[in-house]
């Protein structure tokens, strides 16, 4: 029960946060200027770091120790929700931990196309990673109520 | 559980996560950097984010509230009872939202991009304080729901 209750909990933050950046911030990054991009996305970062890592951390435990203490469909379905969250942990950690890196210690006069690829690639990356998450969280659920 | 119930149940844990998720996210990420912008940065940034997320958490918030009054048919006891209050919660965010918050986004939603209204710093206070509310409400019946589920 208490796997559950986590996995839910975690799984639905960590999804519902995704895709408010994904809504939300995306629209308004993709419109601003590189410099004030910058600003605002050092600055989401700074919030948002911590966080969500830590929920798809918390996310991917919760599935695994409840796919552990179910049987048969609930299994398998909780068993691909935890491949779910473990391929946006470990596609943030390659792939867009990164990006960010260098998107947030780029100088001010660095060449503007490599830099509005990285932003291009990080949009793109999150709105694969929040996809992913979704699918993960929602097939959470239908294992809890297997 | 009956395939009716588990469909019911799966829409308003799925809606709920998503609607808690993205509430918690705007007291997490957006009022911390709100709170530090100049009014006229907070009034332009605050009114382009009200025109994305304003259809997208009410709907959110409306499917969550229907399938677990779906769900709350279907079930009976602590299951049904549990369900009824998180139905409650949701109504008070709902009606709260639109009686205090939405005053408040049509204020800067009628004036054209860059315009402050008078008197936004209270109108961001005022906001601010009452999301923070709205967010406690909003896990709060997320938790009633996953343990309505729980008695089912």
């Amino acid at each position: 029960m208490i796997w559950a209750i986590s996995m839910l909990i975690a799984g639905g933050l960590f999804a519902g946060g995704a895709v408010s950046i994904a809504l939300e911030r995306i629209p308004a990054w993709r419109g601003a200027d590189l410099e004030g991009f910058k600003i605002a996305f050092a600055h989401t970062l700074r919030r948002v770091d911590p966080l969500q890592p830590a929920l798809v951390v918390v996310s991917l435990i919760s599935t695994i120790g409840f796919a552990l203490s179910e049987e048969d469909a609930a299994r398998v379905v909780a068993a691909l929700s935890a491949a779910g969250f473990l391929i946006v942990l470990v596609g943030s950690g390659a792939l867009l931990v990164p990006i960010q890196r260098r998107l947030v210690a780029a100088e001010p006069d660095a060449g503007s196309p490599e830099l509005e690829s990285l932003r291009a690639r990080w949009l793109r990356g999150h709105v694969i990673r929040t996809v992913v998450g979704l699918a993960a969280f929602v097939l959470a659920v239908v294992a809890a109520v297997m | 559980m009956s395939a009716a119930l588990r469909l019911m149940t799966v829409a308003m844990l799925a809606t709920g996560g998503l609607f808690t998720g993205g509430v918690v996210w705007y007291a997490w990420e957006r009022i911390w950097i709100w709170r530090r912008l100049e009014l006229s940065a907070y009034a332009v940034d605050f009114r382009r984010s009200l025109r994305k997320a304003d259809p997208a958490l009410p709907i959110l918030l409306v499917i969550c509230a229907t399938a677990t009054a779906g769900f709350a048919w279907q079930t009976s006891g602590a299951a049904r009872t549990l369900a009824a209050t998180g139905i409650g919660v949701l109504a008070v965010i709902l009606v709260s939202s639109i009686v205090l918050a939405e005053p408040i986004n049509n204020e800067f939603r009628r004036r054209p991009e860059g315009v402050v209204p008078p008197d936004a710093e209270r109108l961001r206070r005022i906001w601010r304080r009452f999301h923070l509310v709205r967010t406690a409400l909003a896990l709060a019946a997320f938790a009633l729901l996953i343990t309505a589920v729980s008695y089912a």
